[in-house]
């Protein structure tokens, strides 16, 4: 899969280089976030955020699972080092990588685009810098991560792909600016 | 279109994010139960013109089950509740009870 | 005539002249200018024909409320019927065309039935078409088809660009005149974020044309300042061209905007549908003027005072040289007014009011306009246009008192709270009888999450018909909204505004109050469905005493416009035939949208590519570029077949079905579904899951399983496979996966929540490919790394292997009967493996093969299939597959629902296999016809076809089917139904035709 790359008053750019798994643990149990701290670096975030450390990053996907992202060069260590630290533990691991497709929102008007296609509030107050965020974009799941205030990852499942790529298209299409925020 | 708080996500979702699921606080029938209970288990609701439990899940959110106390004809909502749990608990009565004085669902009051 | 006037237009722009066309004709106007003001501008009164009775029409209004000037705007992609005149913007090539009439505009042959109006009475619909019944079908409606609608229907596709913005604030305010800008000022001040929503292009509503001053200022001035002082807050959010459209529950609104409506082409959407979710709506969406209902009130140059002071005002448009006006409330004296500053004819005033009016009817005593009180008119004259009117006194019954020459009549019958958006989620209403008008009732309010109101109403929109009432208001209920909103309501915007002393209206239902039938039958409530007084009158005297069947009876307030003019009128008419009160008659219920919306806002992006999201497998372009004929599977596409050039979609079943039963065959299985289940308590999870044992699968092998609903139907299936002690996988059928996950996840977390179980749905993950076929251990040898021998890999084994240097899990299991490997590999590798196995099997003959080759090799071994052998009311004893359910276990879902007597029966229908007697295909879902017949007197039944194919294999028709006591009736003759033709013998045999021993598969 080459990535794509498409230039709107938003740029959408699609991500290939990361890889993903699928963490189900109780995230209440301190141990458990020690464990997941040690082996990744990364603090377990609170609902509705991502940590990022090093590339590595860690979003609250529900109270008992966590989304773990990284670059593809630091997979298989992230697995193993997660598998060793949770080793005890009453845990799934399950990467998923090649289930889901990530894209690149970038420019000052991400909100706006987002706001197009997802039913939720991106005003910077409700919806900060270090915000995750799960839910749909028109008519599939999806998953919404603001990086930088500029910068947002985009999370959807791999056999929609070209669909949810075409709706960003779609809705970041010169012209169609809405200016909330002048 | 209604606004639900997860109370899993600890946000409002719009309804179009969230799928409803009947009834809450049904007992499960198993092997070795009656007709009747079986029957009443799988298939007799309620349907009250005004104080409700429902169930909801967090579709496009986290995925998870969580209960809502509304008012069917009203559609004010008393509060939204984890699913683990086997009755409403008190603080969503309290608000109830301040809010519609004297109710009473199932053998919930 | 209607002219442009020298002077006045202050909202348009003269050093801008635009050219349009209206029915081929070139016109020109202004930028700024209505479509109804260029062609007022231009002498075009007449613009369209009613509905019913081809009447001519004229424009009446200005804004959304108008019943008469609807058009077809534009061409091909970008044509609209129905678009309104007074609402459309006049652009350079615009292009406009009159409806519903034949031949043309001038010469309608249709208005035929004007003369025929008395034998087209309220309901004639209802009366006539009833008899005979047979009529209906191929004589009335395809008649009444021909003539329904106004506009055309649009011919093309839709060109242009639509999309959905989901906005969310705290205080949303919808309207732009001075009360929702002085509302937008208070809420604002508090610090919250505000929406301010104006259907128009222009700010200010309609206090610049009234000559308002608020704050000492000119009303055009204090907008202005205003609207600076809004824009320079980064918590207001301000949008013109956008309507406040719906409100719906818990403070969601929709907002219509649109953006190039007056600029097609340029690149940007053409309208956008804002989905604003808000804690408080105020809706400050001002009044609507009423008509007045005299005989002649709807011939062309008939128009509402207000919209002729709006069209000289802000058009500089003279309708017409002579104007009459006709009123029972002060307001409309502004007209007269208006209309002798900017040197315009107004030979007299006609006030209905016997007292007259206040200081306004002083003023044009002044100015030297004739002023007659207790005076209505008793028919205006004229055909296509007005020519003169004759006067009556208001109290009689028409009796002609003089005549008189013109060719505008500017009515006024007083204004009615646009209560609209009040009334959508629910607000009551209030009639006051002093105003006579709705109000909304602050009582009963819509309301919201917390069961406290969610919507409040400023301005002419609450009933106040004055500027100092109406800002003195918007100031508080914009302040409320914020405070409400959660905003700081410590210092409170106030502005003042001055007014004249106005006397109150009397109010006028029918002019003169005592008018003759012929007056009455001329008399014209809806302007656009052709509904007059006196249909009304016989609506109520047929018994149609409610104003909700009165409605539908006589079609009233049942045209594009809803209603908006003729809604009050009409049902102070119905109350009166009723001898009731207006209150206690009531009124008919407004819906959204408030305006007719484009059906393409409402789809967003949703047309075309984007029109529903399709799954992909990661082979989906290769199956694509390889001629496959697809098949919509739980939202993915699958190869239904790939049909090479030059064969029918069956030939190339047949081929692809003998390929793989002789050679080899490739199937792209990924839309499998594959869900991870781990834990302590998986093997007990899974227990209750499916109805066979999975807790005892032993490592490193696989076990078919079904999944029944907790009403014991059968639901799902698929193989289980062990991977390690805590540690299963289950798949599921392709369109089965998201529910049985989902399914799995609410078992878990509402009822077993205390087991400690995960589940992951991996579906995605993993690309899958049956390699099925007599060569298949061959290619898989060839492409290396794995050893697939029947001692390494036995039938229902896995391993963990890689092939080709692929890494993978092989299973070997079949569900086409042949040997067969079911191969696991990472998505984003999965057109890799693909094309290795194409290219690695070419030497053994590897043919890809779709779902429908499939489908006929599982029903050529007798393997049911979800959907097709099961229909949600077929338990698994019912298939033949009482082995899979477990009579060990103490409960799986489904178990009690089992034990029912109705379901551990023996007289069920049960699954065996069909063959006809002449060898030809049973047609699907055909029944088996048993002797008598039910107490329905329908023939009785004894069974049904599930699956039917023909057999490439056996060179035959097969099927499987559920009969009646069908496994005792092995080589009974049945006759099955076909549609249109003589019922088929067929006999029942085993559902297993083809190797029965199953020896193919354990090779």
């Amino acid at each position: 899969m080459s990535d794509r790359e498409f230039q709107g008053y938003v740029n959408v750019t699609q991500d290939t280089g990361q890889t993903m798994f699928t963490l189900r643990a109780t995230l209440s149990s301190t141990k458990i976030k020690a464990a997941i701290k040690l082996a990744t670096g990364v603090a377990v975030p609170k609902r509705g955020s991502c940590h990022v450390v090093g590339g590595c990053a860690l979003a609250w996907m529900s109270p008992d699972e966590l989304l773990v992202m990284a670059p593809i060069a630091q997979a298989e260590k992230l697995r193993v080092s997660l598998d060793v630290a949770l080793s005890e533990e009453h845990v799934l691991l399950e990467d998923v990588s090649d289930a889901r497709a990530k894209f690149i929102l970038s420019g000052t008007n991400v909100r706006e685009v987002l706001a197009k296609l997802a039913p939720m509030d991106t005003h910077p107050e409700k919806f900060p810098v270090g915000s995750f965020n799960r839910t749909r974009f028109a008519q599939v799941a999806g998953a919404v991560f603001l990086e930088q205030d500029d910068l947002v990852s985009v999370i959807c499942f791999r056999s929609v792909q070209d669909y949810v790529y075409a709706l960003f298209c779609d809705a970041a299409t010169h012209g169609s600016e809405v200016l909330v925020r002048e | 279109m209604l606004i639900l708080n997860c109370p899993y996500c600890g946000c409002d979702k719009d309804e179009t994010e969230l799928a409803a699921g009947g009834e809450a606080h049904l007992k499960r029938f198993g092997p070795g139960s009656s007709d009747q209970d079986f029957e009443e288990y799988l298939f007799e609701r309620t349907n009250p013109k005004g104080l409700h439990f429902e169930r909801w899940r967090c579709a496009f959110g986290c995925g998870k089950w969580f209960h809502a106390a509304r008012c069917t004809a009203t559609l004010e909502v008393f509060g939204t509740y984890k699913a683990q749990t086997l009755e409403p608990p008190k603080v969503i009565k309290d608000v109830i009870t301040t809010k519609r004085p004297g109710w009473s669902w199932r053998n919930f009051s | 005539m209607s002219t442009r006037l020298a002077n006045y237009g202050r909202l348009i722009n003269r050093a801008k002249a635009v050219n349009f066309t209206f029915n081929d004709k070139v016109l020109n106007g202004f930028e700024g200018d209505t479509l109804a003001a260029s062609l007022l501008a231009n002498d075009q009164m007449l613009i369209g024909r009613s509905f019913k009775y081809h009447r001519p029409r004229g424009v009446v209004a200005s804004g959304g409320e108008e019943p008469n000037a609807l058009i077809n705007l534009g061409v091909e992609g970008h044509f609209e019927p129905n678009a309104r005149a007074t609402t459309t913007e006049t652009f350079s090539g615009l292009t406009a065309a009159s409806q519903n009439h034949f031949p043309s505009l001038e010469f309608d042959i249709g208005a035929i039935n004007s003369k025929l109006a008395r034998f087209l009475p309220a309901g004639f619909y209802y009366k006539m078409f009833i008899h005979p019944r047979s009529f209906w079908k191929h004589i009335y409606e395809p008649i009444i088809r021909k003539s329904a609608g106004l506009g055309k229907a649009p011919k093309s596709r839709d060109a242009d660009k639509y999309e959905h913005y989901y906005h969310f604030c705290e205080v949303m305010i919808v309207g732009g005149g001075i009360a929702g800008l002085q509302a937008a000022k208070s809420a604002a001040a508090t610090g919250v974020r505000v929406l301010l929503v104006e259907q128009t292009p222009h700010w200010g509503g309609r206090a610049p044309v009234d000559g308002v001053m608020i704050d000492g200022m000119a009303a055009e001035d204090w907008v202005a300042q205003t609207l600076a002082e809004l824009a320079a807050r980064d918590n207001v959010v301000m949008r013109n061209r956008t309507q406040g459209s719906g409100v719906y529950d818990h403070g969601y609104a929709l907002a219509y905007e649109r953006i190039a409506d007056h600029t097609p082409g340029d690149g940007r959407p053409r309208h956008r549908l804002w989905r604003v979710r808000c804690k408080q709506i105020v809706t400050a969406t001002g009044g609507i003027e009423r008509p007045l209902s005299f005989a002649g009130n709807d011939i062309p140059g008939v128009m509402l005072a207000g919209a002729v002071r709006d069209y000289v005002l802000n058009y500089g448009v003279s309708p017409g040289d002579r104007t009459v006006v006709v009123t029972n409330n002060d307001d409309a004296y502004r007209t007269a007014l208006t209309l002798k500053q900017a040197g315009l004819e107004v030979p007299v005033i006609l006030d209905a009011r016997a007292e007259g009016g206040g200081d306004l009817m002083g003023e044009a005593i002044t100015a030297g306009i004739r002023v007659e009180l207790g005076r209505g008119i008793a028919q205006v004259l004229g055909g296509k246009r007005v020519t003169g009117l004759q006067i009556c006194s208001q109290a009689g019954e028409g009796a002609v008192l003089e005549e008189i020459g013109c060719d505008v009549v500017a009515m006024s019958g007083g204004w009615s709270p646009v209560v609209h958006l009040w009334s959508h989620c629910g607000g009551k209403l209030n009639w006051d009888a002093d105003q006579a008008m709705f109000r909304p009732d602050p009582n009963q309010p819509p309301l919201s999450a917390d069961g406290e109101g969610f919507v409040r109403v400023a301005g002419l929109a609450n009933g106040h018909l004055r500027s100092a009432a109406i800002i003195a208001d918007a100031s508080v209920q914009g302040a409320a909204a914020a405070k409400a909103a959660g905003g700081n309501t410590k210092r409170v915007v106030l502005a003042k505004a001055e007014d004249f002393e106005e006397r109150p209206l009397s109010p006028v239902w029918l002019m003169p109050q005592g008018a003759s039938y012929k007056l009455r039958s001329k008399a014209w409530l809806d302007f656009q469905n052709d509904v007059k007084v006196t249909d009304v009158q016989l609506a109520a005297q047929e018994g149609f005493e409610s104003v909700e069947h009165a409605k539908r009876y006589t079609t009233l307030g049942m045209a594009t416009d809803q209603g908006k003019l003729s809604n009050i009128n009409g049902l102070a008419v119905l109350s009166k035939s009723l001898n009731a009160e207006i209150p206690d008659v009531g009124t008919t219920t407004f819906r959204p949208p408030y305006t007719p919306i484009s059906m393409a806002s409402l789809a967003g992006e949703a047309r075309g590519e984007l029109f529903q999201p399709i799954r992909k497998t990661p082979m989906h372009d290769w199956h694509d570029s390889h001629f496959a004929e697809w098949e919509p599977v739980g939202g993915w596409r699958r190869t239904y077949a790939y049909v090479r050039p030059g064969e029918t979609v069956d030939q190339a079943v047949q081929r692809e079905v003998t390929n793989t039963r002789e050679k080899l065959g490739l199937l792209d299985a990924s839309t499998l579904g594959k869900i991870v289940v781990k834990g302590p308590d998986a093997g007990k999870f899974l227990d209750m899951m499916y109805t066979n044992m999975m807790s005892n699968l032993k490592l490193g092998r696989c076990r078919y399983g079904l999944m029944c609903s907790e009403n014991g139907f059968l639901s799902d299936d698929g193989v289980v496979a062990r991977i390690d002690d805590q540690t299963w996988l289950c798949h599921t059928t392709s369109g089965g996966a998201d529910r049985i996950h989902a399914q799995m996840e609410e078992w878990l977390q509402t009822e077993w929540w205390d087991w400690n179980v995960w589940v992951v749905n991996i579906t995605e993950q993993l690309a899958q490919v049956a390699v099925v076929g007599p060569n298949a251990r061959k290619v898989l040898e060839k492409l290396g790394g794995v050893n697939v021998s029947a001692d390494a890999l036995p039938f229902m084994a896995w391993a963990d292997e890689k092939l080709g240097g692929i890494s993978c899990r092989v299973y070997r299991i079949s569900f086409s009967g042949e040997l067969s490997y079911e191969i696991a590999i990472p998505a984003n590798r999965g057109l890799e493996f693909w094309e290795m196995l194409v290219e690695a099997g070419a030497e053994f003959d590897a043919m890809p093969y779709g779902t429908e080759c499939l489908h006929i090799m599982r029903a050529e071994k007798g393997f049911i299939m979800i959907g097709d052998e099961t229909d949600g009311t077929v338990i698994p004893q019912d298939l033949g597959l009482s082995w899979a359910v477990s009579k060990k276990k103490d409960d799986f879902l489904g178990k009690r629902a089992q034990q029912r007597s109705f379901m551990d029966n023996d007289n069920r229908w049960q699954l065996v296999g069909l063959e006809t007697l002449d060898g030809s295909v049973l047609e699907d879902g055909a029944y088996a016809i048993a002797s008598g017949k039910n107490a329905n007197g329908q023939t009785n039944t004894e069974g049904r076809v599930t699956s039917t194919y023909y057999s490439p294999t056996l060179r035959k028709g097969i099927a499987m089917g559920l009969v009646f006591h069908g496994p005792e009736r092995m080589g009974d003759i049945l006759s099955f139904t076909r549609i249109g033709a003589a019922p088929v013998k067929a006999k029942i045999v085993s559902p297993v035709f083809y190797d029965p021993e199953g020896k193919k598969p354990n090779v």
